[in-house]
């Protein structure tokens, strides 16, 4: 019996897609945002008022990525951007090699930001880079008052915070300001910002914070 | 379920490896998951085993799982050393801040891998299998 030393990483496939893609993104000047969170918080409904403010300043393209259905994809497109769906079947989350397989279905040079809706689940997907820029991540008062403590490594990650669904946060008890100070503990740098899906209220400030190209 | 990708990953690399190295049984495998994956030993333990055992060379080979801890280099104080496990907000997951200033401006150097590191096996004589072509 012999030793066979091996020293190789398991997810450094993921990585390398990664790369590529941020490295492809980049030199086609466009800017890519990764949008995560929880089923039903509010993600597309987020992209869509993004998409209405900016959409006579930017050049706007989005991948939408869903278990099984285009539900999401069809909403999108009343805007009238361009979208890519991925369905990922059985898989919780997007990986980089997903991912560029739907970015070399845009024309490029056509488009200055992307948003990447990755698959409704606040836990998978801080496990896997898709070389996005920045990390949105849309999560929302509904889920009760409790989400940001109990999944650090999705609110680590974040380059900003949505917190949705606001509406509702007076009937359910629950208080916007206990959310902020619960990031700012394990994630000072992230911006946070209370937002409305359907009515887009604090969706301008969310596009500030996000430093958005204008 | 992404611990299913990584599986499938690491079992890629240990075929390989066994391949490359004229392996004809594998005895155990040493595998560190770093603490800052989203990686859950246990269940890569129970995937890992499942489907080892559907491989004729890799069945009954021992799994050596262990945990790499997180190290990082704070870029505002330039502290050194591994993270520290808050107990404040009762997280399993260790909180990526600095130990000693607190920001979390800082680059992981450790503990955000998950490494196939090494595997026993009986090789195949190299003499007789060289004579076989
Ligand atoms: N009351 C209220 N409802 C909202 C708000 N934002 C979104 N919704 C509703 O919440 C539901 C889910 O919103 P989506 O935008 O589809 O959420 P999602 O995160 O994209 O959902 P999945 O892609 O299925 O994970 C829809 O019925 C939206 O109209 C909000 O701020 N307030
Ligand atoms: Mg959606
Ligand atoms: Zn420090």
């Amino acid at each position: 019996m012999e030793i066979v030393k091996i020293g190789k990483e398991a997810m450094k496939k993921n990585e390398n897609f990664a790369d590529k893609n941020n490295k492809l993104l980049t030199d086609n000047d466009i800017f890519a945002v990764d949008v995560m969170g929880s089923v039903g918080s509010g993600k597309t409904s987020i992209i869509k008022q993004i998409i209405k403010k900016l959409k006579n300043k930017q050049r706007i393209g989005v991948i939408a990525g869903d278990l099984t259905t285009e539900i999401d994809a069809r909403r999108i497109e009343e805007e009238g951007v361009p979208v890519i769906q991925i369905q990922t079947g059985r898989v919780c989350h997007l990986d980089a090699g997903l991912v560029q397989k739907a970015i070399t279905k845009f024309n490029l040079a056509d488009i200055d930001l992307l948003f990447i809706e990755n698959v409704g689940n606040l836990i998978c997907p801080a496990g896997c880079p898709i070389g996005a820029h920045m990390e949105l991540v849309v999560t929302s008062v509904t889920e009760g008052p409790y989400m940001i403590q109990k999944h650090p490594p999705m609110f680590q990650r974040a380059d900003t915070v949505a917190m949705n669904k606001i509406d509702f946060a007076e009937k359910m008890e629950i208080s916007i300001e206990n959310f902020k100070e619960d990031l700012s503990k394990i994630n000072p740098t992230s911006k946070f910002v209370g937002t409305n899906g359907l009515t887009g209220e604090g969706v301008e400030e969310l596009i500030e914070c996000m430093n958005l190209p204008q | 379920m992404h611990e299913f990708t990584a599986v499938k990953n690491i079992i890629n690399i240990i075929l390989k490896a066994a391949r490359d190295n004229n392996a004809e049984k594998i005895y155990s495998i040493k595998i560190g998951i770093g603490e800052l994956t989203m990686l859950e030993k246990n269940q890569i333990q129970y995937w890992l085993k499942l489907m080892l055992d559907e491989i004729d060379i890799a069945k009954n080979s021992k799994l050596n799982l262990h945990i790499i801890k997180g190290v990082i280099r704070c870029q505002e104080c330039n502290f050194k050393g591994p993270l520290e496990s808050t107990m404040e907000l009762n997280h399993l997951f260790p909180v990526i801040k600095c130990p000693e200033c607190e920001s979390n401006n800082i680059e992981i150097i450790k503990g955000d891998r998950c490494l196939v590191e090494e595997m026993e096996v009986d090789k195949y004589n190299e003499s007789i299998s060289g004579g076989d072509n």
